[in-house]
C-alpha cells in the first residue's frame, strides 16, 4: 500500500503514457482535458498540452518531460529534489522523488509513512508515536515507514 | 526485530544490528533501539525477554506479549486482526 500523492501520480502518468496522451481512455485528467470543447480532438490543437512533445526527455532519464510535468518533477533534472538520489531511483524504492529529507535507505526498506498518520497514545488501541531507530544498514529508520503492513516488533537483547 | 542491548551488554548500535543479522540471516529489518525508546512509546515493560508488540497497518498496538509462546500468541492476535482463518 502507498497513498502518496506522488505515486498516485505515477500511476495518472503511465495511464496518460500508455494512452498516447490526452485521450479519456483512462479517464484521467490531464492538462489538455480542458479543450474537448473543440470536438474532442486534443492532440496538438495548440491546447494547453498541444505544445509538448510527448516523447522528449530533455533529462534523459527513465521519464518522458510530460511524466516529470504530470509528477511535479523537473523535467530538466535527474534529481528533482537534489537529494543525490534520481528522481527515477527514488520512483523505485518508493521515495519522494521531491522530498529533499527523504532519501533511498540502504537496505532497501520502503517509505510508506502515507503522512496523515495521527499518534493517539501508548496503550493497546493506541496508534503509537513515530520513531527512529538504527538499521543493520546503519541508517536511521522511521516506524511509520513500515506502515501498511502488519509487524511484530520483537524487542531483545543480541546476548 | 529491535535490539534493547548490544552482544556487550551495552546499549545496541548499528554494528550490533549488523552482526544480529548477519549471524542470523536476517534480510527483515534488525532495529538497534539503543535508547530504549519503544519502551516510552508502547506497553512494553522492558523488564522481560523478549518482549513483542504487534502493530497494524495503520501504526495501532494491537497487543503486547511476552514470555513462552508471546511470539505465536503475537501472530495468532494478528490473524485475528486482520480476519484472516
Amino acid at each position: 500500500m502507498n497513498s502518496k500523492p506522488w505515486s498516485a501520480k505515477l500511476l495518472s502518468v503511465a495511464c496518460l503514457a500508455a494512452a498516447g496522451w490526452l485521450t479519456a481512455a483512462c479517464g484521467a485528467e490531464g492538462p489538455g482535458d480542458s479543450n474537448t470543447a473543440d470536438g474532442g480532438d486534443n492532440t496538438g490543437d495548440g491546447g494547453a498540452g498541444g505544445n509538448i512533445d510527448p516523447n522528449a526527455n530533455t533529462d534523459g532519464d527513465c521519464m518522458t518531460d510530460l511524466e516529470e510535468i504530470e509528477l511535479g518533477t523537473d523535467p530538466n533534472s535527474v534529481d528533482t529534489d537534489g537529494d543525490g538520489f534520481s528522481d527515477c531511483d527514488e520512483i523505485a524504492c518508493v521515495s519522494d522523488p521531491l522530498n529533499g529529507a527523504e532519501k533511498c535507505y540502504a537496505c532497501g526498506w520502503a517509505h510508506n509513512d502515507p503522512g496523515d498518520i495521527v499518534t493517539t497514545g501508548s496503550n493497546f488501541g493506541d496508534v503509537i508515536a513515530d520513531f527512529e531507530l538504527i538499521d543493520q544498514c546503519g541508517e536511521a529508520v522511521s516506524i511509520y515507514d513500515f506502515a501498511g503492513s502488519y509487524q511484530v516488533v520483537h524487542l531483545v537483547p543480541a546476548y | 526485530m529491535a535490539l534493547s542491548k548490544g552482544g556487550s551488554g551495552a546499549p545496541a548500535t548499528a554494528n550490533d544490528a549488523k552482526a544480529y543479522a548477519d549471524e542470523l540471516g536476517l534480510t527483515m529489518p534488525v532495529l538497534a533501539d539503543g535508547n530504549l525508546v519503544i519502551g516510552g512509546l508502547s506497553p512494553m515493560t522492558l523488564n522481560t525477554h523478549p518482549e513483542l508488540c504487534g502493530l497494524a497497518p495503520d501504526r495501532s498496538i494491537i497487543n503486547c506479549y511476552s514470555g513462552h509462546g508471546a511470539y505465536e500468541t503475537a501472530l495468532a492476535q494478528i490473524k485475528i486482526h486482520a480476519g484472516v482463518p
